[in-house]
C-alpha cells in the first residue's frame, strides 16, 4: 500500500472543501443577485441543506464498501461490462472536469493580472506546483489545503472594513420572490458546492473512516455558512441590481476597501487568492490522475506518467477558446457532476438489491 | 535525483514563464493621480490627467496633458502620444468633473474605472464649479503645496473627517446610482483665488441618479452628512447664539458636534410616507462667550438653541432635498424595504416629494474646556 496517499478524516475535509471553495464563489453572489436579486442568500442556504442530504447518501454508499472506491463498487453492483463503462465515463468526466478548471483559473488569472502572458504559458506555469504536490501524493495535498482556511478566514475578516458601507436595507424585504426564481437559484448555487462528490474516489485511502461522516458534514456546513456570508456582504455592499453588473464580485468587495499606506489591498487579495483557486484546481487533477493509475493498476512511482497525463490535461484546457466558452464548459461540467452524483443516489439504492461486495449493512 | 529533477524543472518554468509578458519597470510608468473631465467645445470631452515627475532636474514636479477626445480610454491613448512614460490608471485618486458636464449625467463616464481590473474603484468623485482643466493647470503653480493628487487627497480626507464633504468613491457612487429609492451625493470644490493657492471644499453635489440637480454650502453638507449617518463630527459655528444682547463682532457659539445616534423610522400614513428623523449629537464647546459664568442653566439653555437651530436647518436641508428630487437618504430603499406593498403602488420619483419628514434633534454638551 502506497502511504503517501493515506489521509486523515480531517485531512480529506480540508481536500473537499479546497475543491469546493476557489473558483464558484468568486461569481456566484452576481450570479445569483442576476436570478434572485437580494435573496439570493435563500437558495444558498437551501442549496447547502440539500448538499447535507446527498453527502450523507454518499458517505453511506462508501461506508457499506469499506475500502472500495467507486470504481471497484461499478464493477460490484453493475457487472463487468456496465462497471467498466460507468469508469471510463467517469474516469472522461474527471480528465474533463481537471482541465477545463484549469483553463478557468488561467483565464482568471490572466483578465485579473497577466493580460499579457499568453494563456498557455500561464497555464504551464500555474500547473506547476500542482505537479509538483501530485508527486508528493494526497497526504501532502491535503496538507497543504490545511493552509488554506488562512485565506478563507482573511477573507471574511476583510468584511469588518466594508461594514460601514453596507446597507441592511439592500438585504430586504425578505423572501419576496417567486417559488422559480428560488428553484432556479438552488441550480445556480449549487455549482460551486462542486467538490464534495471526490470523496467517492479517495475514501479507501481514509486511515480513520469512523470520522469520516462527520468530517465531511462539517465540510458542507463551513463551505454553506462561508457561502452565505459572502453572498449577504455582497448584497449589503453593492445593492443586487450592480451586483448583478459586476462579473466578479469577491474582488470588486477586495478593491472597495480603502486602508491607509496599502492602498492597493485587491492585489494582496489576488496572492492569497491564487493558491485557494489552484487548490479547487489541484484537487480536481489530482483525483483524475490518480484514479487512471489505480484503475489501470499503473505501480510507476516516477513524474513521466503525471508529466504525460499533465500534457493531456494542458490539451483539454485549449478546448474552451475564451472566458465566455470557458464558464460554459464549467457549467457543462457542473451538470454532469450532479449526473454522477444522481448516479451515486442510485448505486446506494441499487446497494440493497444486488448486495454483492456489501461489507457493513 | 527525482528531487533535482523537480528542482530543475521547477526553476526552468519560473525562469523562462514567469509572465515576462506583463512585466512593468518602475522608471518607465507615468502614474496617473488626477483625471478631470469636463465637455469639450470642439468634439466629445476635454480629459486632463495629472501624474507626478520623479526627476530631480526636473523644472516641474507634475505632468499635466488634456486631450479632446470623443471616449475617456482615448485620453489614456493621446497620453502615450505625448509622455515618455507609459500610463497607468492603477494609483488614480480622484476624478474632477465640471459642474456642468454632471448636470448631463456622469455615470457612463465612470464606467472604464470599473471595467478595468487594473483601475482602482475608490478614487474620489469631486464635482468642480469651473473647468477641472483650470484647476489642474493651475495647480502646476501650488509651489507651497505637496504634488496635487496628494495634496487634494489629504484635503478631502480631512473634509469629509469634518463632515465637510461626503466620502464619495467611484463605487459608492455606482452603487447609489444602481439602487432605487437613493440618490449619491459627491463633494463640491472650487479653485482659490481670493484665499491663497489650491482648492477649497465648498459644499456637496446632489444628484438625481446620475445628474446633478442641486448644491449645498458646506455647513448644510455637515448637517446632511449627519442625516445620512455618515458624520464623524463637525465643527458648528453659529453666530446667532450668544448672550443678550450682543455685545461684539465676535459673537456666537463655537461647538465640536459628534453624533451619537441616528434614527430614522418611516411609516405610511394616510397613503402618504412620514419619517422620523432623530439625530442625537454630543459636543465639545470650543468659544464662547466670558462675561458671565457658565452653568448648567446656561448649558440647558445652549443645547436647546443648539437642537433647535439644527433641526430648522435640517428641515430646510430636505426640503430642499425633496425639490430638486435628489434622496441622499435612501428613503426610497427604506420604503422599498419595509412597506413594499406600498413602493409597488408608487412611481418614487414622484412619490417622494410627497414625504413628510420630522426631524427630532437632540443637542448634548459634555464638555467646556478648563475655564467656567
Amino acid at each position: 500500500m502506497d502511504k503517501r496517499h493515506d489521509i486523515t478524516s480531517y485531512q480529506l475535509a480540508s481536500f473537499c472543501l479546497t475543491a469546493q471553495v476557489g473558483l464558484g464563489i468568486l461569481t456566484l453572489p452576481s450570479i445569483l443577485a442576476k436570478e434572485v436579486g437580494h435573496n439570493a442568500w435563500i437558495p444558498t442556504l437551501l442549496a447547502g441543506v440539500g448538499i447535507l442530504f446527498l453527502i450523507i447518501i454518499i458517505m453511506k454508499l462508501l461506508k457499506r464498501y469499506s475500502s472500495k472506491t467507486i470504481f471497484e463498487i461499478n464493477r460490484l453492483l453493475y457487472g463487468k461490462y456496465l462497471g467498466v463503462l460507468f469508469n471510463v465515463l467517469i474516469i472522461g468526466w474527471l480528465c474533463f472536469s481537471a482541465g477545463i478548471n484549469l483553463r478557468m483559473f488561467t483565464e482568471l488569472v490572466s483578465i485579473l493580472t497577466l493580460n499579457e502572458t499568453p494563456p498557455l504559458v500561464v497555464t504551464l506555469l500555474l500547473i506547476s506546483p500542482s505537479l509538483y504536490l501530485s508527486a508528493k501524493g494526497l497526504k501532502i495535498i491535503s496538507r497543504f489545503s490545511f493552509y488554506m482556511y488562512i485565506p478563507y478566514f482573511l477573507m471574511v475578516f476583510s468584511f469588518i472594513f466594508l461594514f460601514r458601507h453596507m446597507r441592511i436595507t439592500y438585504l430586504l424585504p425578505v423572501g419576496d420572490v417567486e417559488l422559480k426564481k428560488i428553484i432556479k437559484g438552488l441550480w445556480l448555487t449549487s455549482f460551486p458546492y462542486i467538490g464534495f462528490e471526490l470523496v467517492a474516489f479517495i475514501y479507501p485511502n481514509i486511515t480513520d473512516k469512523e470520522n469520516s461522516m462527520k468530517a465531511m458534514l462539517g465540510t458542507i456546513i463551513l463551505s454553506t455558512i462561508y457561502y452565505v456570508i459572502v453572498i449577504i456582504t455582497a448584497t449589503a455592499l453593492f445593492g443586487e441590481v450592480m451586483l448583478a453588473h459586476i462579473e466578479f464580485p469577491l474582488f470588486t468587495m477586495q478593491q472597495s476597501i480603502r486602508v491607509p499606506i496599502i492602498e492597493r489591498i485587491d492585489i494582496f487579495f489576488l496572492t492569497i487568492w491564487f493558491p485557494t483557486m489552484a487548490s479547487s484546481m489541484r484537487a480536481y487533477f489530482f483525483t483524475s490522475y490518480y484514479s487512471i493509475k489505480k484503475l489501470l493498476n499503473f505501480k510507476d512511482r516516477g513524474i513521466f506518467f503525471l508529466i504525460a497525463f499533465a500534457i493531456v490535461e494542458i490539451m483539454i484546457s485549449r478546448i474552451p477558446s475564451d472566458y465566455e466558452a470557458s464558464s460554459y464548459y464549467i457549467n457543462l461540467s457542473g451538470v454532469i457532476t450532479f449526473v454522477f452524483v444522481f448516479f451515486l443516489v442510485i448505486s446506494y439504492l441499487l446497494s440493497f438489491i444486488n448486495r454483492r461486495g456489501v461489507t457493513v449493512k | 535525483m527525482k528531487k533535482i529533477q523537480f528542482i530543475i524543472l521547477y526553476f526552468y518554468i519560473s525562469l523562462f514563464l514567469s509572465g515576462c509578458w506583463d512585466q512593468q519597470s518602475y522608471e518607465k510608468l507615468g502614474f496617473v493621480m488626477q483625471l478631470g473631465i469636463e465637455s469639450s467645445k470642439e468634439k466629445g470631452l476635454l480629459i486632463s490627467s495629472t501624474s507626478p515627475v520623479v526627476d530631480p532636474y526636473a523644472k516641474e514636479n507634475i505632468e499635466m496633458i488634456f486631450s479632446n477626445v470623443p471616449l475617456l480610454r482615448g485620453a489614456r491613448e493621446s497620453q502615450r502620444r505625448i509622455s515618455s512614460k507609459k500610463p497607468v490608471t492603477g494609483k488614480i485618486q480622484q476624478i474632477l468633473i465640471s459642474e456642468s458636464l454632471a448636470e448631463k449625467g456622469i455615470h457612463n463616464l465612470l464606467e472604464i474605472i470599473q471595467r478595468e481590473p487594473a483601475s482602482p474603484i475608490v478614487p474620489y468623485i469631486l464635482i468642480t464649479e469651473g473647468s477641472p482643466k483650470q484647476i489642474l493647470e493651475s495647480a502646476q503653480k501650488w509651489g507651497d503645496k505637496p504634488l496635487p493628487g496628494f495634496y487634494v487627497q489629504e484635503l478631502i480626507r480631512n473634509s469629509i473627517e469634518y463632515s465637510y464633504a461626503p466620502d464619495t468613491t467611484v463605487i459608492k457612487f455606482n452603487s447609489r446610482f444602481f439602487s432605487t429609492g437613493i440618490d449619491p451625493v459627491a463633494p463640491l470644490i472650487k479653485m482659490v483665488k481670493d484665499k491663497g493657492k489650491g482648492v477649497e471644499v465648498v459644499g456637496s453635489a446632489l444628484f438625481s441618479e446620475d445628474e446633478l440637480v442641486g448644491k449645498l454650502n458646506v455647513r448644510k453638507t455637515s448637517m446632511l452628512i449627519a442625516l445620512m449617518g455618515e458624520m464623524k463630527k463637525t465643527q458648528y459655528l453659529s453666530p446667532s447664539i450668544g448672550p443678550e444682547p450682543l455685545t461684539s463682532e465676535d459673537e456666537g457659539i463655537a461647538i465640536t458636534l459628534k453624533l451619537k445616534k441616528r434614527k430614522i423610522s418611516v411609516k405610511i400614513s394616510n397613503n402618504k410616507p412620514v419619517v422620523d428623523i432623530l439625530l442625537s449629537f454630543t459636543g465639545r464647546l470650543n468659544e464662547y462667550q466670558w462675561t458671565s459664568w457658565y452653568n448648567s442653566t446656561l448649558e440647558r439653555s445652549l443645547e436647546e438653541r443648539l437642537s433647535k437651530e439644527i433641526q430648522e436647518e435640517c428641515k430646510d436641508i430636505m426640503k430642499y432635498a425633496q425639490e430638486v428630487n435628489c434622496d441622499p437618504l435612501g428613503i426610497g430603499d427604506i420604503v422599498r424595504a419595509k412597506h413594499n406593498n406600498y413602493w409597488k403602488e408608487v412611481n418614487w420619483k414622484e412619490d417622494y416629494n410627497r414625504v413628510a419628514f420630522n426631524v427630532d434633534v437632540k443637542v448634548n454638551i459634555i464638555s467646556r474646556g478648563i475655564i467656567r
